[in-house]
Formats: structure tokens, C-alpha cells, sequence
């Protein structure tokens, strides 16, 4: 009877601490989306996003909907870089466009 | 520091703004690179693209030109043109007797403050009349499009870029042209100016200068003629660039600059594409 | 990004005792994982949704290749440091400010890894 407690005493703590991750997960995802989100409509506003940035929150969204939260959360992110680098770029070029006009 | 320069060197300063933001100045610029870049070839000869550096694609694209499949686009889009409007009016009414107007198309419109392309004006002159404004890319607006520029061959560009607002239009258009984009970080000119005539797997690719006299374009690809907003979205999505919405003030002030470097040359639209 | 960095470094780490191994093992081996390498590495040349090299160099057998940058022939010899082979692929705008060639390890269009089993097929040219 003291075991058979025991036993579920940790199987009830491991579930509970399964909740919390998933809970976590989603909450992290939330936040990293809404991060992609925002970095990628930057890259919009300075005219230089990307196809790619638009292709990774599909899959972002696709694999969250699917329950994949790590898959989710690891499109999301490369999204936010993809967006920066494309922000960078706008910034580079609106020095360097004019050296390229034929002289 | 040499003080007794520096009167000189101001003026130099101010002469190469100036230089960077005179469309003519570009233009002259522009035709002397194809023309050393290809010094066999007339510059007028440009009007049929890459076809004028390709032998052999002109020939085969020749013999495409016997049958021309946007044959059938300028008839549908002449009967579209002469159909009135719900209101009995046509688009004669806002183009005048000729429908052969493209020579003045794209213009800068002081009021708007905006670049008008002919497409702009084929659907303005639909709302104004009280009929819904057709879709941008290929279809009815397209084929009317079309007949436009049958109407309009053998006319010469002539665009105006004459006031200071029409010059700040052209030079959006000039830096989305010359500014890399996409992952994969490409410039227009990168293609069109610098790597121009070069193989891109089987396709070579067109010089600048010309781009903008053949348009609305049948291409086997599209199944249609298709306008140059289309051409403007594949180049930018064939690089990873989100292409921008047909007909938005970049795109608009891109058509502006591009036809800007095509002023003077004889129109030859529509054309026919690989 | 601190949990990408502790990854890479595991596959770091996992790369150089397996290559110890490999090392320690017969030539034969070797010969047989690089063999391994290259074909992966040419794959990548070739998918025209990863490297698309071709679109732009000629490599001699390969079908419909473009001729906008120069050949990629005899590379061993043209590129004998490896590191910088990998910095003109990774970001080819520092050697020449005017270049088409997309910065493939930059803005992520390939992995280092991709880059590294590039690599190890261009040397096979
Ligand atoms: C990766 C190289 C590349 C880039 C970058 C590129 N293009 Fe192109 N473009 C092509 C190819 C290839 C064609 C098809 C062959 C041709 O007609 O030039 C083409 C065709 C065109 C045409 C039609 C030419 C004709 O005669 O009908 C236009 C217009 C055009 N491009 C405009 C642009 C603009 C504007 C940009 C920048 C947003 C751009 N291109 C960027 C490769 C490129």
C-alpha cells in the first residue's frame, strides 16, 4: 500500500511536470511567433523581406498546429534570423545601391 | 587641408548629388555601358531583348513570331476596348480617339502625386465609369492592355520626368533597382547590367535598356499575356525577395524608371517570351 | 542560441573523436566516408533549392550549366586553404563587393555542414 502511494505520487508529479512543459512550450512558442511575426513585418516596412522568412512561420505554424512544439519553436526561430538578416540588409544597401548606378 | 580647394571640392560634391539624381545623366550612362558591352549591336535593337544578343533564340523565337500567340489577346482585348460601359461611355472617353497612348505611359501625375502606369489607367477609367477595376496580372486587363500597345507600335517613348516630385518617384525606382534583395542578395543590375547576356542555366539575360517596349508579354509559363508587375514579381521571388503587390507605389516608380531607360525607343508591344 | 552553440559544440566534439576513429582505422575506411562526403556534397551542388551552382558554373559532365562565374575546375590547386574556400561560399561579397554569388553560409541559404560537404566535393574537381 506504501509503494503502491509512492508510485503514484511520482506518476502524478511526472505528468503534472509533462503539463508544465507543454504549458511552457506553448507559452515559449507564443512568444517567439509573435517575435517572427514582428521582425518579419519590420522587413516589410524597409521593403526587403524575404521569401524564405514567410516560408519558416508557414512551417512554424504548420508544426504547431500538428502539436510539434520543438519543430515549431526551431522554425520560429531561424524566422526571427532570417527577418534581421534581410532588416540588415536594407540597412547595408541603402548605402551601398548608389555604387552600382553606371557612371 | 588645402583651403583654396575646397570651393572645388563643394562644387564637386554638389555636381555628383546632382549627377546621381539627373534620369538623363543615367540614361546617357547606361547606353554607353550595352554599348561597349556590345559594340555590334545598335541600341535600338534592344527592343527585342535578349533576342537581339542570342542568334539562335531568335530564331526560334522568329518563327514563333509568325504565329504569334498574343494574337488572340489583342483581338479579345479590342473587343473588350470598344464594349461601352453600363453608363453607355467607353474608354474612349478617357483616351481619346487613339487607343495608341502607350508612347506616354507610365506619367507622374502632379495631383495624385503618384506614378500612373496604363494599366492604372485602364482601371481608373473602368471606376469612374462606375465598373469594378479588373485583376492586375494577366486576363481582361491584360488583353486591353495589349491592344493598347498593338495601337501604340511603332511610336517612340516619350516620358516626362520634369518636376521635383516625378524625380523622387524615378530615383525609388532606380534604387529598388540597383539595391541587392532576397536571401539569395541579388541586384537587378546585377543581372541585367553587369552579368547581362550571360547564361543563367538555359536562360540569358536582357539588357536594361529595351526592357520596358514590348509589354503586356505572352509567355507559354503564364498561358496569357501577362503585364510587366508580373515579370517584376518573378524576378524578385526567383531571388527569395517577397514580391510586392502589383501596381504599389514601388512597383509603379520601378515601371517609371525602367521605361524611363527605354525613352525614345520604338514600342513593339505585346511581345512573346520563353 | 546557447543551446544551438552547446549543440554544435557536441557535434564538433562528436566529429573529431569520430574522425580519430576513422583515422585509426584502416585507409580503406576513410577513402570509402569521403567517398560518402562527396556525393552528398555534390548533391547539394546540384539541388537547385540548396546550392543550384550550376545556374551560374560550368563543371565539366554536368547539364545545362550557366557560364556567369568562372568554372569550378582544378579547385585544389586555385583554392588550397581550405578556410578561405569556405569564407568566399559563406560570404563572397568580402572578396568582391560587385559579386552575384549569393553568401550562402551568411544568410543561412546552407548549413556549415552543407558548406562542409560542398566543400569536400568541389576538391574532388
Ligand atoms: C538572377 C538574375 C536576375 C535578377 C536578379 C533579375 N532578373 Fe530580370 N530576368 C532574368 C532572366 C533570366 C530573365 C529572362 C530573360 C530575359 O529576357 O532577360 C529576366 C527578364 C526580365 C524582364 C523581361 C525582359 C524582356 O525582354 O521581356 C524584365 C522586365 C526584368 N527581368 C526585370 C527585372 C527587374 C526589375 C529585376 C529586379 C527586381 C530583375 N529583373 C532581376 C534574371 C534576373
Amino acid at each position: 500500500m506504501k509503494y503502491l502511494l509512492i508510485i503514484c505520487l511520482i506518476v502524478f508529479g511526472q505528468l503534472a511536470i509533462a503539463a508544465e512543459n507543454t504549458a511552457a512550450e506553448a507559452t515559449d512558442f507564443a512568444v517567439l511567433i509573435a517575435q517572427a511575426e514582428e521582425k518579419f513585418a519590420e522587413s516589410k516596412t524597409v521593403g526587403h523581406a524575404w521569401t524564405v522568412t514567410a516560408d519558416r512561420l508557414g512551417d512554424a505554424r504548420k508544426a504547431s498546429a500538428a502539436g510539434d512544439m520543438k519543430l515549431a519553436k526551431a522554425n520560429a526561430k531561424e524566422a526571427i534570423k532570417l527577418a534581421e538578416l534581410s532588416i540588415q540588409q536594407a540597412q547595408v544597401e541603402t548605402k551601398l545601391w548608389q555604387q552600382r548606378v553606371p557612371k | 587641408m588645402n583651403w583654396k580647394k575646397l570651393p572645388a571640392l563643394f562644387l564637386a560634391l554638389m555636381l555628383s548629388g546632382q549627377a546621381q539624381s539627373d534620369p538623363e545623366t543615367d540614361y546617357l550612362a547606361l547606353q554607353k555601358l550595352y554599348q561597349q558591352k556590345f559594340p555590334d549591336i545598335e541600341l535600338a535593337e534592344f527592343k527585342d531583348g535578349v533576342y537581339a544578343i542570342d542568334a539562335k533564340m531568335r530564331e526560334q523565337w522568329l518563327e514563333m513570331e509568325d504565329f504569334p500567340a498574343y494574337e488572340i489577346a489583342i483581338d479579345e482585348g479590342e473587343e473588350l476596348y470598344n464594349t461601352p460601359f453600363a453608363n453607355g461611355k467607353s474608354y474612349a472617353t478617357c483616351f481619346g480617339d487613339d487607343p495608341g497612348v502607350k508612347s506616354g505611359y507610365p506619367r507622374f501625375d502632379e495631383d495624385l502625386g503618384k506614378v500612373v502606369t496604363l494599366e492604372v489607367a485602364i482601371n481608373q477609367c473602368r471606376l469612374d465609369n462606375g465598373e469594378q477595376a479588373l485583376p492586375w496580372l494577366i486576363g481582361d486587363l491584360a488583353r486591353i492592355s495589349s491592344y493598347m500597345a498593338f495601337a501604340s507600335r511603332g511610336k517612340h517613348f516619350d516620358i516626362k520626368i520634369e518636376t521635383p516630385a516625378a524625380r523622387a518617384a524615378y530615383n525609388v525606382g532606380k534604387q529598388f533597382y540597383y539595391s541587392r534583395r532576397g536571401q539569395l542578395n541579388f541586384n537587378c543590375s546585377g543581372c541585367h547590367q553587369l552579368n547581362v547576356g550571360q547564361m543563367l542555366r538555359a536562360e540569358r539575360t536582357s539588357p536594361t535598356v529595351g526592357q520596358a517596349t514590348h509589354w503586356p508579354v505572352y509567355r507559354g509559363k503564364w498561358e496569357d499575356v501577362g503585364t510587366i508587375h508580373k515579370r517584376f514579381q518573378e524576378c524578385n521571388s526567383q531571388v527569395r525577395s517577397l514580391p510586392l503587390e502589383p501596381q504599389s507605389d514601388v512597383y509603379r516608380s520601378l515601371e517609371y524608371f525602367l521605361t524611363f531607360m527605354s525613352n525614345g525607343m520604338e514600342l513593339n508591344g505585346p511581345g512573346s517570351r520563353r | 542560441m546557447s543551446n544551438f552553440r552547446a549543440l554544435q559544440l557536441t557535434l564538433l566534439l562528436g566529429l573529431l573523436f569520430a574522425g580519430g576513429q576513422v583515422l585509426a582505422q584502416a585507409a580503406g575506411a576513410t577513402d570509402s566516408e569521403l567517398a560518402e562526403r562527396i556525393a552528398a556534397g555534390q548533391k547539394v551542388l546540384e539541388d537547385r533549392k540548396k546550392g543550384n551552382c550550376l545556374s551560374c558554373h560550368l563543371i565539366i559532365g554536368a547539364e545545362l550549366p550557366g557560364n556567369t562565374g568562372p568554372p569550378l575546375i582544378g579547385m585544389q590547386a586555385r583554392w588550397p586553404d581550405r578556410e578561405a574556400l569556405k569564407a568566399q561560399i559563406s560570404n563572397p561579397v568580402l572578396r568582391n563587393p560587385n559579386t552575384i554569388m549569393p553568401p550562402y553560409g551568411l544568410h543561412r541559404i546552407l548549413t556549415d555542414a552543407e558548406i562542409e560537404l560542398l566543400v569536400d566535393y568541389i576538391y574532388s574537381l
